[in-house]
Formats: C-alpha cells, structure tokens, sequence
C-alpha cells in the first residue's frame, strides 16, 4: 500500500455521498455492527501515565456517544517508547473498525528520521484530544535565568534519552541555535528531572509541558521557584505562558521550516487512531463519537478533576499536517533530523 | 501533627472504609500467592474503580492491597520454593528447606511476625520522617543513588557463598542482561537480536520466575516427591509450631530491626527495588549473624530476615513518592496516577495541606499489614494442606500458573520464551552448584547502576567523593567485600599445603558450562564493536569482566583436584536446594530421562501455544502432562486442566483483558480468532 490513490479519494467521496444520502441506513447498519461488540483501545504505555490518563478517561465516556454503545475495553501495549502500538495498529490489528489507539506524539516522526517501517498517513485518524507546549525551564537559584545566558553560559539541562522530548529540544537548542548547554541524559523520567532541578543538580531540563507544570509543580510558578525560558509551539500559536516562542529566534527560513515540521507534533499531543483501511461509515462514526466525547460535559468535567487539557484536533487537521510535514523537501528533513540530534 | 495522625486514624476506622480495606486485603493476599502476579497487577486492576471513591477509601483499597502481596507471597516461596512475588526470592532459600524438614508452620509464624513487624515498622519511619521528608529527598542527589547501587552490588560477595568465582561470573553476566535494550543515552539497540520485546529490556517476572521458580519445579518433576512426602508425616501440624515460628521471631527481634531498616532505607532509594532488597538483607543477615554457616540449610534467621526487609520497604517506598512524585518502584509509578486522578499533587502538599491523607496512608499500611498477617496466621492449616497435593497434579498446574504470570510482565511471546529460557539456565546453574542471587542483582541493579554513573560522572566527576553519604554507603560496601576476602585469605595462608602437581584437565559439565557461558559472552562482546563509546563502556566492563570471571571457573574447575563426593557443589550453602541426582531412591538412569522427558514437554508447551494460542496451549499441556508424564487417570487429568483453564479465563481474559498474542492457528482462520479472542 503506497500514498491514497485518486480512485480511493474517489471512493471515499462516494461513500461519503452514500453516508449522506442514506444516513439511516448506513447508520442502522453501524449500529448494527457495534452492538454487542468490543472495542479495544490499545495504549502504547504502561498503566499510569499521561497517555495512559487520557486514553481510559476516553474510553469511559466514548461508548455511550458511539452508534450500537460497545463495551470500550482498554488494553496497555507498553514496548519500545509506544513503538510496538503503533506498529501493531498500522499491520497487525483488525481493521473492521473494532480498534483504536494511541501512542507516542513525535512518533509520526520515526518514519522520516530513524526510518521506522509504518506510514502514519495511511492510519484512520480520530484526532487528538488536546495540542501541548512545551516548555525549557531553569531554577530559580540557577544563574540561567533567560534565552541569552542559556544561549552564552554553560548550563546543565537534563534529559531522558534518545529521542525523548527533553533530548530533542534541548538538542535543538545546540545544533540550530548554537546554544553552549551540556545535556546531562539519562534520567528515568520527567518526576526525577523535576527533582533533578530542585536539588540544584541541575540548571533546568526542556520538553516540560505547560500542562504538566500547571497541574504537578502549581508551587513552581506561585512560588516563582522557575524561570520559563523558551516555548516550543507550533506557529500561529497564541497563549499567554510569559516565554518567547522558539520560532521567534531565528529568521532562516531552513530552520523555521525544520522547526515548523517538529513543532508540528505539538498539535497532536494526544493522538487517536485507527489501523488503516476501517471501513468509511465505521470510521465516520467512531470520529464522531470521538469528537462528541471530547466535548461531553461529563467527560470534561472529569478532565479538569484529573488537571487533563482538553483542546481537540479533529482528524481532518491531523491529516493535514501529517500531509504537510511528509511534503518537505529531503533537505528539510534532513536538518530537521540533526537538529534533534538524530 | 498528633491532631491530623488522629483525625486520620478516626477516617480510616469508619466500618465502611476497613470494610474496603478488607476487601483490598483480601485480594492483595490472594494476588501475592500467584507467582507472577503482585501489587502491580492488583493497582493497574483497581484503580479504575476508584473513580468515584472518596480519596480515603481509595487509598485504603490500593494499599491494603498493594501492601499485603508481601506477606502472603511467601506462602508459594516455603511450600513450593516459588517466590510468590519478586520480593520473595530469599525467602525461598530457608523457607523452603523448612518445609521439606516438616516445619512449614515454624516458618509460616516466624514469616507472619516477621512481615507484621517489618510492615509496621516502615509505616512507622514514614510517620516519624514526615517533617524531614522533603530535606532527605533533596539530600539524595545521583551521586548519592549511585553509590546504593554500589552498595547493592557488593552484596554478591556474600551472597556467592563458596563460590566466589562464580557468583562474580553470574553477576556479571546479570549486569550484561541488564544492558539488553535501548540505552539511554545514546539510544542504540544493544543486544536486541531485532526484536521489540528486547527493545525495552528483559521484564524482571519472567526473568525471576524462570531463575528461582521454574527450577523447583523441574526438580520437583524429576524427584517425584514434590513436598507431600515430607509433609504428609506432618500433615497435622500442631498449631504449637506455628507459635514456635512467632517466638523465633521475637527471640531475633534485633535482626527484625535491623532488616526492617534496611528494607526501609533501600525502599526509598529509587531504582533499588524490591527484587533485590530482600537479598541485600539477606546477606547482611549471613553476614552479621553468628553460625552463618547454618544459612541456606533452614535458618529460621534466613525467613525472618527477608520477610522483615520485604515488607518494610513499601513505608520506605512511599518516602519519595509521597514528598515528590517521584515513584521508587513499578507499584508506586502506578499509585502516584491514583494521587493525581484524586486531586492530589505528591509535593510539598502532602505534607501540609494534605497531611491528614499522608496519616490515612500511614495508618492503611499498618492496618494492612496487621489484618493480612492475621489472616494467614489463622489460615496457614489450608495453606499447608496444599502442601498434600499430588506433585503429578501441582507440577502443571503451578508451572502454567508461571507461565502466565511471566507472561503478564509485558503480554508477548517474548516472556514465555524468557521464563522457559531461564528456567533451563537457573536449573543448569542450580544443579551444577552456582550461586543464583548475584545473577539478579546484576541484573537488577545494571540498569540503574549504568544511569547514575554516567550522570554522576558528567555532574560531579570525582568531586562525589567529597559527599558524606557517598562516603558512607561506600565505606559500607567496602566492608561487605573486604570482610570475607581478608576471611578468606587468612584461612588460605594458614591451610597452605605441600603443593601437589597440577592435574590433567578434566572435562565436567561444569567446564562445559562456563563454556558455554564463555562463548555466549565472547558473541556478545563481538557484537558491541560498533557501539558507540558511550553506549560501550558499560556493558564492555561488565562483559570484560565477566569473560575474566568465567574463564577462571573453567581453569579451577578443569584443573582443580576432584574432591569428595558432597563437597561437589560449590555453592551449596547459598543454594542449598540444590539437587543432589545420586541421594534419591530411583537410579540415576531414570532420573537422568525424567529430565530429558521434562524438557521436552517445556519445548513442546512452547510450540503448542506458538501454534495454538496461549491459552489452549496451556489447557492441552497441563492435560497430558498430568495424564501422560505424571499417569494421573484421564479423568483426573481433564478435569485439572478444565478447572484451571476456565479460572486463567476468567482472570486473565475477563478480569485484565489481556490482549493475547497472535497465534498460528488464528493467522490461518481469521474468523476462529474473531470468534475467540484468544489466538
């Protein structure tokens, strides 16, 4: 299977038509399907993370916005960074529409810089329930306190590993930006980078998500106990987080595009998918439902009990972006590719 | 703060609330006696039901769950010499021994007080630590984790027993298996063999249950005794005994105390973890004690030791958790989403605001442990009774139990090859005399030690030195090494003989495992050459030095003198359930063909349900193995297997959803998959 055909736009358009023009039937005959049935929802993690919060959180509202109401049984698939779920959702698992998951955000990346064997666009997307900034941040006791000393001083930055968010912005920082940092890898995970900084062990680490900031360390910034060096948001983006964008700091239109294809990921921080090939009208309802459960009150409610962002992008923007990003000349890649160090 | 201590106090003793931590008791029990099966599994179960539960009823569930697998765990590790959860390994080595000289109950009762006493007392240090809680942590820099992990390996100095070569050989090789996966620093795939499942490095369940569980069982199966014929003579055992096990551990309560505190200190050191706590108190018990010499034989000391250390270490566990997030183990990763899915940020809050939460922690830990010790206190005659079961009906029967606690440690066919690959390996080494504990505390402690070193080194280099607890832990660890070595050397000089001529090599099965072992890490060595220096040194440390170790126990063992029969097995004293092929009553001729045949059934096992499914592949295997290999009437065998399967379906396919890996049989019809949902 290779990018989507003419004909197969062309047979998603008449089946589109059909849906259009027999909703009840196509409708009675989903609803026929999903009922009495499961649906799996693969998560690429283990039970207790960010990914893993959001997924059941999803997956305990969805039933009841989903035509036939199906029994939503969560499965964990922790392997490789959530790797083995994506690929086992791209090959291996059922396509009648009976499974979804979700993964890693940057992993729509794998294929492009460590040439890992599965097409992202080819998955049937529901969206992402939220998009993220990512955030670099020092203590307050460091003597990093802005873009300039972080970019002339030695500061100590921590990080996770290999491709882990911290790593790949703070690589960023040194091969575009030109950043002096010395980045100290190795970390289990973003509790112990915190603790890291709070010991003084060290200046700061990157890939913080405000998120995560506003909803575990609500000390840090009440306290003052951080300063916010730099955001990573995709361009476009307006918040009020007291850091300048990253894409502010350069002017290259090489790196802006480089930066734009990673910072791209930042949008769907919280992916959805299905394997491809689901068929049409069963998509279509399972991305309705999706976007109905993402704005249920209910579900939201519970989402701010549990301090979960809720900002959805449907499928159609991921498709776009996905479609973007896999649009850039080899040369963009490839500098986007040694910027996070690979 | 006596205020909130009582307040909490009077939450938790609201009827409804202990009737939820019975609830959670009760199944934590029933989840530590499942090898395989632990805290981890029981939180991931329920924490979706707290969702509409008050926090502190919440709490008293998870962790009057999560608190007592720790005491019922060693109910498997002395009956059958099957730790019941990862922190239960030790207890095996006297545990099990106890049984087989008939005193299972003395054991059960020295376990019992001892989890109760451990138990309470890491409940107690987190009680007392509170107001220093957070200063401690912020003390504990990567300096100071790095040195704990020292600490840790240099209890395979103890722990080898007479056997040092080999112990330092299988520790090595511990710290190698350690390095499989990605590493992380410069993410390169090291000894993955281009498999996933390696991609995230060997899970600790199959490893542990293929290296101290499946052994037992092995021999059990070759022996044909199993336990029931020591414990028939006991059958009824005189609830005397049991009291008898409490008085011991009151007699060595200064032992409890130190293991306690052990258990605890390590507890909140991240990245120690609970498989390896156990034998560090272990080895500080053969180490500090007098007459060691009895340890590994049926040492009641051994039992109370380990069961101390393994319970006290949940209080220590919630140490870093509690003041910031940051979880020291697998179990408490999963309690601190519990934390955030009730509103609470672990931090400074916990110690403020929520103080009164972070009592009903404290008063759940210790309200836990004393109803789960009660509980089996006063169950130990059912337990025991398992004791009569017919080996021909407990050898399937707990090795598929095994086999699907492995399983559950990442859901892939991987684990069920890594606990049958490892349950030849830990038998190999078992038989053949060497030390297993080191291997697991390689194993365990690689990974972690490997992280702080590098970042220790890049943040304070030799500067870490200058840290007074760094200094300490190290000073501690120097102790644990030095001792036995000046021991050791002054009983050499002092027995030093004539010397003889060197004998001609001799080929034994033990030269031809370590080389094997040899060869295996000279491939593994050749296949770091294009590393990364950073993602090499390590792993070319370990690998260099285990290479060194290994062809020293082939130059001793090929040319050392043959010693007397009973002599034989080296490390005897630290794996003393070490089979000995000639004591028995059948010749050695069948015996040497049970192995054979026990193997094969392994290998078959494997392939069955490579071909048909989990599931159907353990239904079918424990069917004609009770029937064919252990002559079990048919009758008896079908309805074994029955029985068994439909509670593994119930459990694991309705209870965890478990998504069943992908077998041959549901690639060739695609309907009898969709139909089933288990191939």
């Amino acid at each position: 299977m290779t990018r989507l055909s003419p004909r197969t736009i062309l047979r998603n358009i008449v089946a589109c038509g059909v849906l259009l023009a027999a909703p009840g039937h196509a409708a009675s005959l989903t609803q026929d399907f999903y009922a009495g049935r499961n649906i799996n929802v693969v998560i690429g993690y283990s039970v207790g993370g960010g990914y893993d919060l959001y997924a059941r959180l999803l997956a305990r509202f969805f039933d009841k916005h989903m035509a036939g109401t199906p029994t939503m049984v969560p499965q964990s698939m922790p392997g490789a960074g959530s790797l083995k779920s994506v690929l086992y959702l791209s090959s291996i698992a059922p396509k009648d529409g009976t499974v979804f998951g979700t993964f890693g955000r940057s992993l729509v990346l794998e294929p492009l810089f460590s040439g890992a064997k599965f097409d992202p666009r080819k998955l049937s997307w529901l969206g992402s329930i939220t998009q993220d900034v990512s955030l670099c941040v020092t203590s307050s006791t460091s003597p990093i306190k802005t873009w300039d000393d972080l970019m002339t001083k030695n500061a100590r930055m921590g990080g996770q590993a290999a491709g882990s968010d911290p790593d790949m912005f703070a690589s960023i920082l040194k091969n575009l930006f030109g950043s002096n940092l010395k980045l100290v890898t190795g970390y289990p995970g973003n509790n112990e980078l915190a603790l890291a900084l709070e010991r003084g062990e060290l200046d700061g680490f990157c890939g913080l998500s405000w998120s995560s900031l506003v909803s575990r360390h609500p000390d840090w910034l009440a306290d003052k106990r951080i300063n916010l060096i730099v955001q990573a948001s995709p361009p476009g983006t307006v918040n009020d987080i007291k850091a300048p964008q990253l894409l502010s700091k350069t002017d290259d239109p090489k790196k802006r595009a480089a930066l734009t294809l990673i910072l791209a990921t930042q949008s769907l921080a919280r992916p959805f998918a299905a394997p491809p090939g689901v068929p049409p009208e069963r998509l279509a309802a399972l991305r309705e439902a999706f976007l109905q459960t993402v704005a249920d009150p209910e579900f939201l409610a519970e989402a701010t009990k549990l301090g979960l962002d809720v900002a959805p992008v449907p499928a159609s923007t991921v498709d776009a972006k996905l479609a973007q990003i896999y649009a850039q000349p080899p040369e963009i890649i490839a500098l986007a590719k040694q910027a996070v160090g690979y | 703060m006596l205020d909130a201590a009582l307040q909490a106090l009077s939450l938790i003793l609201e009827p409804m609330r202990l009737l939820i931590m019975f609830g959670g008791v009760l199944l934590g029990l029933a989840l530590g006696v499942i090898p395989g099966l632990g805290g981890i599994v029981g939180l991931a179960l329920l924490i979706p039901f707290t969702y509409h539960m008050d926090a502190y009823s919440a709490f008293a569930l998870l962790l009057g769950m999560a608190s007592v697998t720790t005491v019922s765990d060693f109910i498997p590790a002395v009956l059958f010499g099957v730790p019941g959860t990862v922190g239960a390994a030790a207890t095996v080595l006297d545990g099990y021994p106890l049984a087989q000289q008939g005193q299972a109950a003395r054991a059960f009762g020295a376990g019992y007080a001892s989890s109760l006493a451990g138990g309470v007392f890491g409940a107690l240090m987190l009680a007392v630590a509170i107001p220093v809680l957070r200063p401690a942590v912020l003390y504990l820099g990567s300096a100071e984790l790095l040195a704990f992990c020292v600490f840790g390996l240099s209890m395979v100095a103890v722990l080898s027993g007479k056997a040092p070569l080999r112990g330092l050989t299988a520790a090595a090789f511990g710290l190698m298996l350690s390095m499989i996966g990605s590493d992380p620093e410069t993410g390169t795939l090291r000894w993955t063999m281009d498999s996933l499942y390696l991609w995230d490095h060997l899970p600790l369940v199959p490893v542990t249950l293929g290296i101290f569980a499946v052994p037992e069982l092995i021999d059990m199966a070759i022996k044909r005794t199993g336990i029931s014929t020591y414990s028939a003579l006991h059958a009824k055992l005189p609830v005397s005994s049991q009291w008898d096990g409490v008085r011991d551990a009151g007699r060595n309560w200064w032992l409890i105390l130190r293991c306690s505190g052990l258990g605890a200190v390590l507890g909140a050191v991240p990245g120690i973890g609970s498989a390896v706590i156990d034998w560090i108190a272990y080895g500080h018990a053969v180490q500090t004690e007098k007459n060691p010499e009895n340890f590994g034989k049926g040492d009641i000391r051994g039992v109370i030791a380990a069961e101390a250390s393994n319970n006290a270490k949940e209080g220590g566990h919630l140490v870093p958790t509690l003041a910031f997030g940051v979880p020291a183990g697998a179990s408490m990763a999963l309690l601190l989403s519990a934390f955030l899915m009730h509103g609470f940020t672990p931090g400074p809050e916990m110690l403020t605001k929520h103080l009164d939460l972070t009592y009903a922690i404290i008063w759940t830990l210790t309200l836990s442990h004393i109803m789960g010790a009660l509980i089996c206190l006063s169950a130990s005659g059912l337990f025991a009774r398992l004791a009569l079961i017919r080996v021909g009906l407990l050898v399937p029967a707990v090795l598929s139990i095994i086999f699907l606690g492995a399983f559950n440690g990442s859901q892939s066919w991987g684990d069920l090859y890594s606990v049958a690959l490892f349950g030849a390996l830990g038998w190999g080494m078992k038989q053949l005399g060497w030390p297993r504990p080191p291997l697991i505390l390689g194993f365990v402690l690689g990974a972690t030690f490997e992280r702080y070193l590098f970042i220790s080194g890049e943040l304070y280099g030799l500067s870490a030195l200058q840290r007074p607890i760094v200094v300490i832990v190290l000073a501690g660890a120097a102790w644990v090494v030095l001792r036995p070595v000046y021991r050791a050397t002054r009983r050499i000089i002092a027995n030093r003989g004539p010397r003889g001529r060197i004998p001609s090599p001799r080929l034994t099965w033990n030269v031809a495992f370590s080389a094997g072992l040899i060869g295996l890490i000279g491939l593994a060595l050749a296949q770091s050459a294009d590393w990364p220096v950073h993602a090499r040194l390590v792993p070319l440390a370990a690998g260099g030095a285990a290479l060194l170790f290994a062809v020293g126990t082939l130059l001793t063992e090929a040319f050392a003198t043959p010693r007397p029969i009973g002599e034989h097995q080296a490390g005897h004293m630290m794996d003393s359930a070490a089979m000995d092929m000639h004591g028995h009553d059948a010749p050695a001729a069948t015996l040497h063909w049970r192995a054979v045949r026990i193997f094969g059934w392994l290998a078959g096992l494997i392939a069955t349900m490579t071909l048909i499914g989990v599931l159907p592949g353990l239904f079918l295997a424990m069917l004609l193995i009770t029937w064919l290999e252990f002559r079990e009437r048919w009758q008896v065998a079908l309805t074994l297997a029955a029985i068994m399967s439909v509670a593994f379906w119930l459990v694991f396919d309705r209870l965890f959803s478990t998504p069943w890996p992908y077998a041959v049989v549901g690639d060739l019809w695609p309907w009898l998959r969709s139909a089933t949902h288990l191939l």
